[in-house]
């Protein structure tokens, strides 16, 4: 077993509301793995929890009205970034953990260069000098696929479209060569083909760089092209884990067999094709009020009084240990997978 | 100070108290008016005004003395005591009592010239942003003649040369050269309203402009006109005072705050309270209605409105 | 940009004329005929004369309008009754002064401003930003003239630490001729420049605050943190450039508010200015003096929008290189 390059245990992170509507429990207990060199996709609907945990790990998150909670853990390379001061901190953001994120027209300064914003990483962690700096970001836009770079680094973001933005945010998290890419939706803003155009870079950089990445997604479909593993996240909470074939073959979790099926498929007899597409029912609900027991029981379809009082912990689900692990109470009473009806 | 001054303002106080939490009880039923009582200067600012408002209309009852009455004239700037609350100024007036009568002046100046100017202000907005094309074209280059002459000169300029100017011209010159910041807010809600669809709706039943624009598209409007009134006031209150100041304003020995400050200027040394006290008044009257704005243009925001539901969770 | 630059230039000239122009007619509007007082002694005959061909006094009114325009863009503002001379000339006496005074006032309120407006956004809704902003509002709210007289009398009278106005020693330094009486000057300089600068950065101050505020939310300043950088560097150099550009607008807005500002300083201070040469003039009748200064001060209005808006597009990349896409 290789050693984890990014260990998460019990991740939770709080944030009080404004008007005394109680303290939203947005990541609440959240424990993964990430291997060197794997891909390892969190996917989940929104108010899951799963951008939180990602902006979490970098301590991005803003400290009133968010906080982490002292039991969580993450222990990167050995050391534990919950405690480190700041300047060690920073000294790992951008540099040993890139993070890009979902809206590039609005994640990158407007007003400086995007050769500028590029070649600082590099100045700022290796002292690089700005000469350097700036050769390093040319190489880093033609490696993303930027055409004509030595023209490019001097222009604005505004002058780019949205999929060159985004490969500039790509260019500069990984100037650095960083162990760990964090990406937070990274092309849930971008047209369709550019979506693809972005993941297959995203392949391609993490086969060549040999870094690890964390994919944050609500989109089943990129999690299936991409990933090695997946944590699919509800309530603040891992519900299911396990390695893409397994989970798209044999998803245990009511709520990703949900997912799954609400996906519409091309492949799907005519007669289904034409049916109404299958939506899990109910909402998510806030994240000040997490239901009681297991939080999916309101709209699980094969929920009973169990489910109701007694929240499941994570169990694993056979194979090798720590493979499949799922926090559901079917696990444990395999009969009652019969839907309501 | 009798007893009777005392009592009417402790009187004064407890009714602006009394006003300020009605008004708080009416109000955030509200979401806006939650979050207008939110701000934290917005129950004092409130206060200092119904305070303000408050003794200016009942000065009889307030005032031990009427304003233009000359205590002693060979006794002049006596300090602040029990009799003379601020003291007197160098025409042996109580300075307390002229204050109080001050306000009436001062406010209802401020008020008229912010009505004037709100009007104004309104309706060139309006028909800019509704008519559009050559119209608001026309009607902003007028506004940039117009914001680019000081006011303060325009209305020396006017003084220079109708060299008797009747006060209430004097205040509807306030009023008429202090709308153009107005209208450009309105013309700009104008201009974003107008392509909405109830404004749409409205005309295809066959209203005309002057219909759409007072009944359909103003209402909504409404709240940068308010949020640009309240700060307004508190300029044209700045603007009559410094007037009144320079000998232009209010004509002595009818009080404003104004020219209570420049009556006693020349003896600041000996008694500075007669022209401190006036000063003080106009400040907090206009830091009250600076905070007013303030908490209403948040109140009012429509933007904070969607920004409140997303601000507990910041999750994915 | 140079399209712009020029469209810009035509409509700033567009503007001063249209301001000339209402002057005119405001003039002519008034009770008794332009240029002459009520009480023509005060003008001597060769002057009457002159002043009746340069402005056209017997002519039709547009004849009148057109030697108008000329006399202003030749810089003659006719003759000042009381002081009987050019009005041009006493202008160009006085706006040197009210000219520093605007300047020093305008550093005090942009150093002032901009730092308390960004330290109140980085500690927004703690104990320093809620005294300081509700400080500055206060002194916001204060009339100029009543806080340099109050600044007057506690710092020139009371602890005598400042001249009690004046723009020098008449005795010691009645001209600026050596270090010690720029020293002078500047000592003499200090309230009446204070003054208008305190009111100016309370201003200042609330409107950076908003723009930090604004900018700190803004998604580019947490992919800043995300690389690793200080704070401080995030703060002051990320987030600071683009908080600065709506303050750039402030600056062309402070123009007017100085020259407000600047005729009850200078009353209140005995700062030998334009706006202390308007007010004398409008006692003595001498309304030439007055529209002369109203009109430059207009002028002077313009430019400095002008200017505001030229150093906003060259600040603003997104204005100064065109966007390629569509």
């Amino acid at each position: 077993m290789t050693e984890p390059l990014l260990r998460v245990r019990d991740l939770k992170t709080y944030f009080v509301t404004e008007h005394g509507s109680g303290t939203a429990r947005a990541v609440d207990g959240v424990t993964f793995d990430v291997l060197p060199g794997e891909t390892l996709g969190i996917v989940g609907e929104s108010g899951c929890g799963k951008t939180v945990t990602s902006l979490s790990i970098l301590r991005l998150i803003p400290e009133p009205p968010g906080h982490i909670l002292p039991g969580s853990f993450i222990e990167f390379e050995g050391r534990n970034l919950l405690t480190l001061d700041p300047r060690e901190l920073r000294a790992i953001r951008g540099n040993r953990i890139a993070m890009i994120f979902q809206e590039p027209m609005t994640s990158l300064n407007p007003v400086f260069t995007v050769g500028d914003q590029i070649a600082e990483a590099a100045i700022v962690h290796h002292q690089v000098s700005r000469r350097a700096a700036r050769s390093r970001a040319i190489e880093m836009l033609r490696l993303v696929g930027i055409p004509d770079p030595d023209e490019r680094v001097d222009h604005y973001p505004h002058q780019m479209s949205g999929g060159m933005r985004q490969r500039v945010m790509i260019a500069m998290a990984l100037v650095c060569r960083p162990q760990l890419l964090i990406a937070d939706e990274p092309t849930t803003a971008l047209d369709v083909t550019i979506q693809a155009q972005i993941l297959e870079l995203i392949d391609r950089l993490q086969a060549e760089l040999g870094m690890a990445v964390l994919l944050i997604t609500h989109d089943l479909g990129i999690v299936a092209g991409s990933a090695d593993r997946v944590v699919v996240m509800y309530a603040g909470q891992v519900v299911e884990q396990a390695p893409t074939t397994t989970l798209f073959a044999r998803p245990l979790h009511p709520y990703t067999e949900g997912l799954l099926a609400s996906v519409p498929r091309l492949d799907a007899p005519p007669a289904r094709a034409r049916g109404r597409l299958r939506s899990i029912p109910g909402q998510v609900p806030a994240a000040t009020a997490w239901p009681e027991g297991c939080r999916f029981h309101p709209r699980c379809p094969y929920a009973w009084d169990r489910c109701r009082a007694e929240e499941p912990p994570l169990l694993d689900a056979g194979g090798e240990p720590g493979t499949h692990a799922v926090r559901c109470w079917l696990l444990t009473d395999p009969r009652r997978r019969t839907p309501h009806p | 100070m009798n007893v009777g001054n005392w009592l009417a303002l402790g009187g004064a106080a407890i009714v602006a108290l009394a006003a300020v939490a009605a008004l708080r009880r009416r109000i955030t039923a509200t979401a806006s008016g939650r979050r207008f009582f939110r701000h934290p200067t917005a129950v004092p600012g409130l206060f200092v005004l119904a305070f303000f408002v408050t003794i200016a209309i009942a000065a009889p009852v307030v005032a031990p003395y009427p304003p233009y009455f000359q205590i002693d004239i060979t006794n002049p700037d006596l300090p602040p005591s029990t009799q003379f609350l601020l003291g007197t100024d160098p025409y042996s007036r109580d300075v307390w009592s002229r204050l109080v009568y001050g306000a009436r002046v001062s406010l209802g100046i401020g008020a008229v010239a912010m009505l004037v100017a709100a009007t104004i202000g309104t309706a060139v907005g309006a028909v800019a942003g509704y008519f559009r094309r050559w119209v608001d074209t026309a009607l902003m280059r007028l506004v940039d003649v117009g914001l680019a002459m000081p006011r303060i000169f325009v209305l020396l300029m006017a003084v220079a040369l109708w060299e008797h100017i009747a006060l209430w011209v004097l205040v509807l010159l306030i009023g008429l050269t202090g709308w153009f910041g107005t209208s450009r807010l309105v013309r700009a809600e104008v201009l974003s309203l107008r392509e909405r669809d109830f404004v749409v709706a409205a005309r295809a039943a066959g209203a005309g402009s002057g219909r759409v624009i007072f009944r359909h598209v103003l209402p909504n409007a409404a709240g940068p006109i308010i949020v640009s009134a309240a700060l307004g006031i508190g300029n044209m209150m700045l603007l009559e005072a410094g007037l009144s100041f320079l000998g232009l304003g209010v004509p002595p020995p009818a009080p404003s705050w104004g020219n209570m400050i420049a009556d006693g200027w020349h003896k600041m040394t000996v008694a500075w309270w007669a022209s401190t006290f006036p000063g003080l008044a106009i400040s907090l009257v206009v830091m009250a209605f600076n905070a007013l704005g303030d908490a209403l243009r948040d109140a009012l925001d429509p933007r904070r409105a969607g920004e409140e539901g997303g601000e507990g969770g910041g999750a994915a | 940009m140079a399209t712009w630059l020029v469209r810009r230039l035509a409509a700033s000239i567009a503007i001063v004329f249209a301001v000339v122009t209402i002057t005119f007619f405001v003039i002519h509007a008034a009770p008794g005929s332009p240029f002459l007082p009520a009480e023509s002694q005060h003008l001597t005959p060769e002057t009457l004369r002159r002043l009746s061909t340069e402005f056209g006094l017997d002519r039709s009114l547009p004849e009148q309008y057109l030697l108008f325009l000329r006399n202003v863009v030749r810089g003659n503002l006719g003759q000042s009754f009381a002081l009987r001379r050019p009005v041009a000339d006493a202008l160009a006496d006085a706006i040197p002064n009210t000219f520093t005074l605007a300047l020093a006032a305008l550093l005090i309120d942009f150093a002032l401003g901009l730092a308390l407006g960004i330290y109140q956004a980085v500690r927004a809704g703690r104990v320093g930003d809620v005294v300081s902003g509700n400080g500055a509002l206060l002194v916001n709210s204060m009339p100029v003239f009543w806080l340099g007289l109050v600044l007057l009398l506690v710092f020139g009278q009371w602890l005598r630490w400042a001249p009690v106005g004046g723009l020098s020693n008449p005795v010691l330094c009645p001209r600026l001729d050596s270090p010690a009486c720029g020293l002078d000057f500047l000592w003499h300089l200090t309230l009446p420049a204070l003054t208008l600068g305190l009111v100016g950065a309370a201003s200042t101050a609330r409107y950076q605050r908003a723009a930090m505020l604004e900018v700190i939310r803004q998604d580019f300043v947490r992919t800043a943190r995300a690389k690793g950088l200080r704070e401080r560097r995030v703060l002051l150099v990320h987030a600071l450039r683009n908080a600065l550009l709506p303050v750039i607008t402030l600056f062309g807005l402070a123009f007017p508010f100085l020259f407000t500002g600047a005729v009850l300083v200078e009353t209140v201070f005995a700062w030998p200015g334009m706006g202390r040469l308007a007010v004398n003039a409008i006692f003595q009748r001498d309304y030439p003096v007055v529209t002369g200064a109203a009109l430059l001060t207009s002028a002077m209005v313009v430019l400095g929008n002008l200017i505001a808006d030229v150093l906003y597009a060259v600040a603003d990349p997104r204005i100064r290189v065109r966007s390629e896409t569509a």
